[in-house]
């Protein structure tokens, strides 16, 4: 099981504390490939990419609108 | 293993084409302002820049007549140019380049030169950007003669639409909605504009509408973002009033598909035409006299339009929220013709 979570480089380099989680473009058990784009998340509307780091099954963990923090989980990648 | 399902708003769906055209097609390349880094206000050059090099992905300054008059003589010589502008509003300090050049050129030079390039504008409203930044002008562009005016509403036929502009010979004004971009800075996309988008490139014709919903009672014309009031309308009309709506999404103004209009209309007996731009001298006019030019007697009750009204568009939420198509409006305008 594959972790990913909020960057903190990016909300930390956008001067806030939160983030935001957009429209996630595979739904919750798709099988995903590495390099895919999974969502964006935003800060002070700077978007970022979240990319799968590797393929496999993608469990959500964050929802569309979620506000997140630094560390925060925002899916996982069962491989 | 099941296959994924992948779900793309419009901006996305376009970045895609424009990069598998660009990979493609050596003549392909874009220009506009901010691309090069930030990959334009849609994102639709998002790491291309990277990808293609400043010699493909070229940034401009703000002189709107300066590009467009380039991109013109750019496509004559052999490339095939999108240019992004930001706010199709901009239209006004380059008309000339666009309706005397771009669009014109094919036909006065009798033939010998083609002017294969993409005018990419968002249009619309929705956001308080005030009378300057919120105009679709459909009807303005669709008005001159020599180029091809689309206006997708879902990510699917937006990246169709754009391997069709890019893959053909003539000048296209590609007008995508500001709401159904899906610009994560400006909210949520309406959510029916994200749609199943697979990877490999395909192409939706031009002149050919989708008809989104059957129905036998009414016909609602919807263009861009307003196909999505009509759906809204549609289902409240069928649950809350039984009447069977039918929906039809043009997707292009020019060449803008009358028959299946009309058939729509013949079966239907009644219309109404959901537009953004400006309600006099419009695209809402067009289709409803379209209908008429054919047979007058196909309608049971007077043709309807729901557009904007001719003022600017004001900045005042309320007010602009007042004037801007809805489906309680289109909802409204067919228990009304329904009488």
């Amino acid at each position: 099981m594959v972790e990913i979570r909020v960057e903190g480089a990016f909300a930390k380099e956008n001067e806030v504390d939160e983030v935001v989680v957009g429209e996630w473009i595979y739904e919750d058990g798709a099988q995903v490939k590495a390099d895919d784009v999974l969502v964006e998340i935003m800060a002070a509307k700077v978007t970022m990419e979240v990319v799968a780091p590797v393929s496999g099954t993608l469990k959500i963990v964050a929802a569309t609108d979620d506000l997140l923090k630094e560390g925060d989980l925002i899916a996982q990648i069962e491989e | 293993m099941t296959q994924a399902t992948r779900k793309l708003p419009i901006g996305r769906a376009l970045r895609e084409a424009v990069e598998a055209e660009m990979s493609n097609n050596e003549a392909v390349m874009m220009m506009g302002q901010d691309i090069f880094s930030f990959g334009g206000v849609f994102g639709v050059a998002e790491g291309l820049g990277e990808k293609f090099g400043a010699e493909r992905i070229i940034d401009t300054p703000i002189s709107e007549s300066a590009v467009i008059g380039a991109a013109a003589g750019a496509a004559m010589a052999g490339m095939r140019p999108i240019v992004e502008m930001a706010y199709v509003d901009f239209i006004g300090v380059c008309f000339s380049a666009i309706a005397n050049y771009a669009a014109k050129t094919h036909y006065m030079s009798g033939g010998q030169f083609q002017v294969p390039m993409v005018l990419l504008a968002s249009t619309g409203g929705g956001y308080s950007n005030a009378a300057q930044h919120s105009q679709t002008l459909h009807g303005t562009l669709a008005h001159m003669p020599g180029m091809k005016v689309v206006c997708p509403s879902n990510a699917y036929d937006a990246k169709g639409m754009m391997h069709t502009a890019l893959q053909g010979d003539d000048f296209v004004v590609y007008l995508a909605n500001i709401q159904t971009i899906g610009m994560m800075m400006l909210g949520k996309p309406i959510p029916g504009t994200i749609s199943q988008v697979p990877s490999e490139a395909y192409t939706v014709p031009f002149g050919e509408a989708n008809v989104c919903r059957e129905g036998s009672d009414v016909t609602l014309i919807g263009t861009a973002a307003a196909v999505h009031d009509c759906m809204d309308a549609a289902a409240v009309l069928e649950s809350d009033h039984g009447i069977s709506a039918e929906v039809i999404d043009p997707r292009t103004f020019v060449p803008l598909d009358r028959e299946t209009i009309f058939n729509s209309v013949q079966k239907t007996g009644r219309l109404v035409v959901v537009d953004e731009d400006y309600i006099s001298y419009g695209v809402t006019g067009e289709i409803i006299t379209s209908v008429a030019e054919i047979d007058p007697t196909v309608f049971k009750s007077a043709p309807r339009r729901v557009a904007f009204p001719d003022v600017p568009s004001p900045f005042s939420r309320p007010m602009e929220q007042y004037c801007l198509p809805s489906s309680s409006k289109v909802v409204s305008t067919v228990l009304d013709l329904m009488q």
